[in-house]
């Protein structure tokens, strides 16, 4: 079993941001999530969580690691929560990540090169117990 | 001379037209020239954005700090 998380152009919101994220389980489209909103100051603070490295996007590299753990802890899977969205439409307010909290940015500029978030659902239960991340996707 | 190559004053554009109208006349400027901010709250969401969308290129000074009127000196710093 895979994900596939790809993203839509970066949107506007007052005094900050809105990123959508398109969710595919083995390529069938489960779920579409706004995550607003992302105010310019939090994302310039995650920028800053990248110290010595260039992060051109921190509000998609912020986006896709909230993405990516609602998805390996399996937040939003309908098997083990019947309480998600029947139409699969998500808002979502995220909180300001800490460090640990965001995706390994090699993972991430993969992501981007790629136009899309892959990895095996398999893993994440094994992820976990290896305290990697809360189910740090890798890629296939 | 004067000293700004453009002057926007915010508080004459609908909510979601300033920054848009902030941007486009930064963008502009020419290296070394500068524009004049004035606006009747502290615009920090707009510094932060400058700092996302125009990195290293964009200089900030604050010519009046409120509390009624907020004059800022945003100059073009680079291409």
């Amino acid at each position: 079993m895979t994900a596939r998380v790809e993203w839509l152009p970066l949107g506007h919101v007052t005094h900050g941001y809105r990123r959508v994220f398109v969710v595919y389980e083995n390529g069938i489209l489960r779920h579409v999530i706004n995550l607003a909103h992302m105010p310019y100051e939090s994302v310039f603070r995650v920028k800053q969580l990248a110290t010595a490295a260039r992060v051109d996007d921190s509000s998609l590299w912020w986006g896709l690691s909230v993405i990516a753990k609602l998805v390996s802890d399996g937040t939003l899977l309908s098997s083990e929560n019947p309480e998600t969205a029947d139409d699969g439409y998500l808002q979502i307010r995220p909180q300001v990540p800490s460090p640990d909290e965001l995706l390994p940015l090699s993972v991430y500029r993969v992501a981007v090169k790629k136009n899309a978030l892959c990895f095996p659902l398999e893993r994440t239960s094994q992820c976990e117990q290896e305290g990697i991340y809360g189910g740090h996707p890798t890629h296939q | 001379m004067n000293e700004f190559a453009a002057t926007v004053n915010a508080t004459e554009y609908p909510p979601h037209q300033k920054h848009k109208v902030i941007f486009q006349t930064f963008d502009n400027l020419r290296p070394g020239e500068a524009m004049l901010l004035v606006n009747d709250h502290d615009p920090q969401p707009l510094h932060y954005q400058f700092e996302l969308e125009r990195p290293g290129i964009f200089s900030w000074e604050y010519l009046e700090r409120g509390p009624e009127t907020f004059r800022i000196r945003i100059g073009r710093t680079g291409a």
